[in-house]
């Protein structure tokens, strides 16, 4: 039964990549508004809540806004062979990066290569978005890649670290949030 | 609970927390105008259907015209001294403390120093060479039209991104030019079209 189940969510998980990549393909051959428009709802919730998870409300919007255009701009060079979703959360990852260092916001939690310890003060702990926002940077980052489909090698890839860090990384943010997070 | 079904509990919980919070309105709006509004020029090129046949022709004259201007004005001077490179199979850039590290065989050394980066907006494109982005594990590896290699340290590159001198969008395999100031310093990674080798 759940091998049925494994089945079933790898069959949609597969059918909606290949979903993207011929949407995306039919962007980057005719220019499509509409193409762009259904990647853009497919894609646009999921990048911006990583990148506000991981950062700030105007800070996410202002990358996801970004992400979007580079996107545009960017098209013509994809990959055939990468995955669409992937590329972007790697533009994503990186442009955050860039982002916090550019306005030296770059302190030991946002260091994704410090393991760092989870804060929580004062915060609801059932309220798991305030949760999930007390864990370090890398943890934090590697739990919502994790969140949204992706496998460990592709974890590894976006955040360019090896596959046994973002094993770490995951096993550490999982065990804090099993501790802490209350069901209400 | 079992682990299995807390792993569940926590991926429902994320789902429904994202749920809480969708992208803001105005960013699609911004988008597609942005989409709408000139950046898609490109599709007006590769679709000569969109332009009645004279006006494409005139559009290629003039762009061939251009072309042949920029690669007069354009092509690259080699840098002073660069010839006594040319049999160097490796290029390395990186800073003094790392290049200690790097593998001691025929190689050219670019030593850069950390006040670099504070330099590197009065510095000025002296050439630029396509290359082709073939690692990004750790420190950067491309390979360039003559397929030598080319090395750059992960530090380094760290910098430039921080400076927003290196594409975001750069992926393994992507065809990349590769800025240098006059000293041979590299002060910029842009995307770039495969047909330059």
């Amino acid at each position: 039964m759940a091998k049925l189940g494994f089945l079933r969510g790898f069959l949609r998980r597969e059918s909606t990549t290949n979903c993207n990549e011929s949407l995306f393909r039919q962007y980057r051959q005719t220019g499509d508004t509409a193409a762009l428009s259904a990647l853009y709802d497919q894609h646009s919730n999921n990048l911006y809540y990583y990148l506000l998870v991981m950062s700030d409300p105007i800070t996410a919007a202002d990358v996801t806004q970004k992400v979007w255009l580079k996107i545009i701009e960017s098209c013509h060079d994809y990959q055939d062979k990468g995955r669409f979703q992937a590329w972007l959360f790697t533009i994503g990852h990186r442009m955050l990066i860039d982002e916090f260092r550019a306005n030296k916001r770059w302190q030991a939690d946002t260091d994704p290569d410090t393991l760092g310890a989870p804060l929580l003060t004062n915060i609801d702990t059932s309220d798991f978005h305030q949760l999930l926002k007390q864990l370090p940077f890398a943890q934090r980052e590697a739990f919502s890649l994790q969140q949204e489909g992706f496998s460990l090698q592709d974890i590894a890839t976006i955040c360019s670290v090896p596959v046994e860090t973002v094993k770490t990384r995951l096993r550490y943010a999982r065990n804090t949030l099993r501790k802490h997070w209350k069901e209400s | 609970m079992n682990e299995h079904d807390e792993n569940d509990a926590l991926k429902q919980a994320y789902q429904t927390a994202k749920q809480r919070y969708p992208a803001p309105g105005r960013i699609k709006r911004a988008v597609t105008e942005h989409h709408d509004t000139g950046s898609n020029w490109w599709y007006l090129l590769v679709r000569p259907g969109r332009l009645p046949g004279r006006e494409w022709l005139a559009l290629t004259a003039a762009l061939g015209c251009l072309l042949v201007l920029l690669t007069i004005y354009t092509s690259p001077v080699p840098p002073a001294g660069e010839s006594k490179f040319v049999a160097l199979e490796v290029e390395y850039h990186g800073y003094q403390d790392e290049i200690n590290d790097s593998p001691d065989y025929r190689e050219k050394l670019t030593v850069y120093t950390r006040e670099y980066t504070q330099q590197l907006n009065t510095l000025n494109v002296f050439y630029s060479r396509p290359a082709m982005l073939a690692s990004l594990d750790g420190d950067w590896l491309f390979t360039d039209c003559q397929n030598q290699k080319i090395t750059v340290s992960h530090e380094l590159i760290d910098d430039l991104r921080a400076l927003q001198r290196v594409d975001p969008a750069l992926m393994k395999g992507t065809f990349v030019a590769l800025s240098f100031d006059e000293q041979g310093r590299l002060i910029n990674i842009d995307s770039a079209p495969a047909e330059h080798c």
